[in-house]
């Protein structure tokens, strides 16, 4: 698909084909950037992910549970491609399609159950204990 | 005797001994009727209790929509009302009613006593009727018992994959399959019984070119049903293979197309408008060379007219499509045929016109129905053309704009005339008049109603907002639109209310009407009101298309000039 | 009413209500047609697409010898309308009886070949693409030749019974030509499952 646009900034569209339950909630946004911050981003997508020691123990817990059958993260042997990319997650301004800011707070209601959030999404609560799902959203928060 | 006296009571009082008949024996006659009359007029009961039905789920979403975020039903729940919404709305108000309709009146219009097949009329009949409860049902017996699903929540054209066994878990879409699919064979059977009947049965003088226009457009209207709802029949059998049997005709990972199902779908879906709208059009062609006094402006080109709306729409299905990433050729042949088919519409509403220019205009409520019908007509069919443009529908193709667009023909165009068949014949049916004054305030509650939700949706979709959505963000624009668009569904409501007062109250206490309150032209008009059983005591010899005009002007007779 | 006094000319006098139940019929046709040819449609654009299984050429023999007897069966079916329009029920039950006879055959062997595929091949509805068209498609087809027969076999029991007359060889014209029909698809879906798109 191609897009040819004359002004940068970010532009918000949606999903037109109803798709299922949250069709309401399958947002798009278009960020357009001059072509050296395009460049730049796109150098950075190309980076494996950010490993930072603090995290050490969020990424161990990640790697050991059911998240890497869906989920893949450049540099760990997260490989799943059923849910998004989640390499460099934090550059994204929101989560689930648009349904909610990208902030610790919704990261963590995300991780302990989406339903909340969105329900009748695909992603299944993992039945993680609270302090499992602080590590998990930390260790997000470093991937830039 | 003609007093006062005599005329305000119905005109066949049977003895006392005859009408004391327990109520019991009287639903058996009409559950093993094959009489046309009694089974077109429970087709169009059965139709217009699922107009309410359907008229509830939509309330039910325009207040989930009136404000953004609102939590008035749940996602899924709102999924499921605009699936059944359109699926009522389609396959158990509108066909139905439009079914009931042809199969009353086309053996009266065309001097027969009945249908060319009477039983399987009952069949046709009692098959819509099977598969609407089979669909209702899907409200209490998937989630509602036994968790095995609930009604279908997969939008009334029930896309592939969606509809495929890993994305529609437990039985929600096969009520939708089996309900429409068991309909589909009483829709097939009512449509042969409709072609056979006005091409064999029609009284001796009554050449093809003399039966009035409702017969003409039901007849291609039957044509279409034949060739359309086929289809779907077909891609139902295979989405039931899918479902079922482990088939891959819509699952991609084997070889299979989703654009298939599409394509199928759209097949049947195109026609299947053009289905109801022509006996619409049909509707108003007798109704408005009454109201105006004068015979219908161009009846063989009108005719012309539906045989080419009939040949045309079975080719335009893909304009529903041009999101999907056609060639450009494909894209443009589409552009060209829905562009083409404005030709014969137009052709009707300016025949219409014709009619009524010179003519001297009586507005009683069939009238002002019609020309309500009429003139939205205009309006649907332009939103419509400017939707033909495939760029333009890129840009609105499934949004509040399209959605705007076909209420605008379905309701404005198809109800109306609807509205106006009723108001129009109920006196032959029950021998009384409905109340001109409820009409009057049915229409105009009705008109402002629609007018405010449909003229104001088609803002939201030029604004970008996208249908079957349970919800919206503010700051899009389109806040305050939606919320104008709910306000106009309660003067609808308020209209529906006064027309069911009107039905009702009319039944026991309407003026009787006798034979012929509109002084009209067509055969029904000279029987009694109700009709007897036999329909006509001899069968009538006709010389003209307006039969009742030659015998009540014997001095100008209209077959000196056709 | 002046009707009794109007003369009509014969031009004027539309079809007689003996001819509904043909009508009727090739309407039916037309919608039968419509489904057919949805499948055949569906048959032709996945041609090749199955992504697994065998092919058709490798698994298909093109069935001639029933096909013959299917072809056959429309034959009998017109000799046996041709005996009950002159009033013969004898003949008319033997040649009915000899299209029954046929159209089993054809019934018999396309269940033969089925048998083979599947045991010997592998070829199921759900295996490939290629399974579920070709099972829908001549499946269809095979279902309505069952209904004719059962059709077929009321009347051929009526007609043992001595209930069969001349005056109801407009109504087993009728249901000749749902048969010939029934033959008439079986000319398409020979031609593209065994010939086109093989």
């Amino acid at each position: 698909m191609w897009i040819d646009p004359h002004e940068t900034g970010t532009f918000v569209g949606q999903c037109a084909q109803y798709c299922g339950t949250q069709h309401a909630k399958m947002l798009l946004r278009v960020v357009v950037e001059s072509s050296d911050d395009f460049e730049k981003w796109a150098g950075n997508e190309k980076n494996p992910a950010a490993q930072v020691a603090a995290a050490a123990n969020g990424r161990k817990i990640f790697e050991s549970t059911a998240c890497v059958n869906c989920h893949t993260i450049e540099g760990t042997n997260a490989r799943g491609k059923f849910g998004p990319d989640l390499t460099h997650i934090m550059s994204r301004a929101t989560i689930a399609a648009g349904a909610a800011e990208n902030t610790k707070e919704n990261l963590h209601l995300w991780i302990k159950d989406p339903d909340t959030i969105k329900p009748g999404c695909l992603m299944p609560a993992m039945q993680m204990s609270d302090q499992d799902v602080d590590a998990v959203t930390a260790y997000l928060m470093t991937l830039h | 005797m003609l007093d006062a006296d005599s005329l305000s009571k119905p005109m066949f009082e049977p003895p006392a001994e005859v009408q004391a008949r327990p109520w019991l024996d009287r639903v058996h006659e009409w559950i093993v009727t094959v009489d046309h009359k009694k089974l077109g007029l429970m087709y169009v009961c059965y139709g217009l209790l699922f107009l309410v039905v359907g008229g509830v789920e939509a309330t039910a979403m325009r207040i989930q929509l009136a404000l953004p975020n609102n939590h008035f039903v749940s996602p899924q729940t709102f999924n499921q009302l605009f699936t059944m919404h359109g699926t009522t709305m389609i396959f158990f108000s509108a066909m139905p009613i439009v079914f009931g309709i042809a199969v009353y009146l086309i053996p009266l219009m065309i001097g027969a006593r009945d249908m060319a097949f009477p039983r399987l009329n009952a069949w046709g009949f009692w098959m819509s009727a099977l598969g609407g409860i089979i669909l209702y049902f899907s409200w209490i017996g998937g989630n509602g018992l036994y968790g095995a699903g609930g009604a279908p929540d997969v939008g009334w054209f029930a896309y592939a994959p969606l509809t495929s066994p890993a994305f529609s878990v437990g039985h929600a879409t096969d009520y939708w399959i089996i309900g429409i699919f068991v309909s589909g064979f009483g829709s097939i059977a009512t449509a042969i019984n409709i072609i056979t009947t006005i091409l064999c049965l029609r009284c001796p003088g009554m050449t093809l070119r003399r039966i009035p226009m409702l017969a003409w457009l039901n007849l291609v209207m039957a044509v279409q049903v034949i060739l359309a709802v086929s289809p779907l029949t077909a891609a139902q059998i295979m989405l039931l293979i899918d479902r079922y049997l482990g088939g891959h005709f819509f699952d991609t990972q084997a070889g299979g197309s989703a654009v298939l199902w599409m394509h199928f779908f759209w097949i049947f879906g195109h026609p299947e408008v053009y289905v109801l709208v022509l006996p619409a059009f049909g509707i108003l062609s007798e109704v408005i060379p009454v109201f105006s006094r004068k015979p219908i402006f161009g009846y063989s080109i009108m005719v012309a007219a539906t045989l080419a709306i009939g040949f045309i729409s079975m080719s335009v299905w893909a304009h529903h499509m041009f999101t999907v990433g056609m060639t450009s050729y494909a894209n443009a042949f589409f552009v060209a045929s829905t562009a083409a088919i404005a030709v014969p519409t137009g052709i009707k509403i300016f025949n219409w016109l014709g009619t009524m220019w010179g003519g001297k205009l009586i507005f009683k409520v069939p009238m002002l129905f019609s020309v309500g019908a009429v003139c939205q007509m205009l309006i649907a069919g332009l939103t419509g053309i400017m939707l033909s443009a495939a760029p333009f529908d890129w840009q609105l193709g499934n949004s509040y704009f399209v959605v705007a667009h076909f209420h605008y023909v379905i309701l404005g165009v198809i109800v109306f005339a609807v509205f106006a068949a009723i108001y129009y014949w109920y006196p032959k049916v029950t021998g009384r008049m409905l109340s001109e004054t409820l009409g009057r305030w049915h229409f105009w509650l009705f008109l402002i109603g629609f007018h405010f939700t449909f003229d104001f949706m088609h803002i939201p979709g030029l604004l970008g907002m996208p249908r079957r959505i349970y919800t919206y963000d503010t700051g899009r624009g389109w806040d305050i639109w939606n919320f104008i668009v709910t306000v106009g569904v309660l003067f609808q409501a308020l209209a529906i209310l006064v027309w069911v007062v009107n039905v009702f109250r009319s039944y026991f206490k309407g003026e009787v009407a006798g034979n012929d309150p509109w002084n009209a032209w067509t055969l029904e008009w000279s029987t009694t009101s109700p009709p007897p059983d036999y329909n006509f005591a001899t069968i009538p010899v006709v010389r003209s298309a307006r039969p009742l005009w030659d015998r009540k002007h014997p001095e100008d007779p209209d077959w000196k000039y056709e | 009413m002046a009707a009794s006094t109007l003369t009509v000319p014969q031009a004027e006098m539309p079809m007689s209500p003996h001819l509904r139940g043909r009508v009727g019929m090739w309407c039916m046709i037309a919608a039968e047609s419509a489904i057919f040819t949805i499948f055949v449609v569906a048959y032709l654009y996945y041609a090749g697409k199955s992504i697994s299984g065998p092919t058709p050429r490798e698994v298909l023999e093109v069935p001639i010898f029933i096909s013959i007897c299917l072809f056959s069966s429309s034959f009998t079916i017109v000799m046996g309308e041709r005996a009950i329009d002159r009033g013969n029920t004898k003949l008319f039950a033997m040649w009915l009886f000899g299209t029954i006879f046929l159209g089993a055959i054809f019934v018999a062997g396309s269940l033969r070949e089925w048998h083979r595929l599947i045991y010997e091949h592998g070829v199921t509805i759900s295996s490939s693409l290629f399974g579920t068209t070709f099972y829908s498609l001549v499946g269809l087809h095979l279902s309505h030749v069952i209904v004719g027969l059962t059709m077929l076999s009321i009347v051929l029991i009526f007609a043992l019974l001595g209930k069969v007359k001349q005056e109801h060889a407009e109504r087993l014209g009728v249901l000749a030509l749902y048969w010939h029909f029934v033959d008439t698809v079986w000319v398409v879906v020979l031609s593209v499952v065994y010939f086109i798109a093989r």
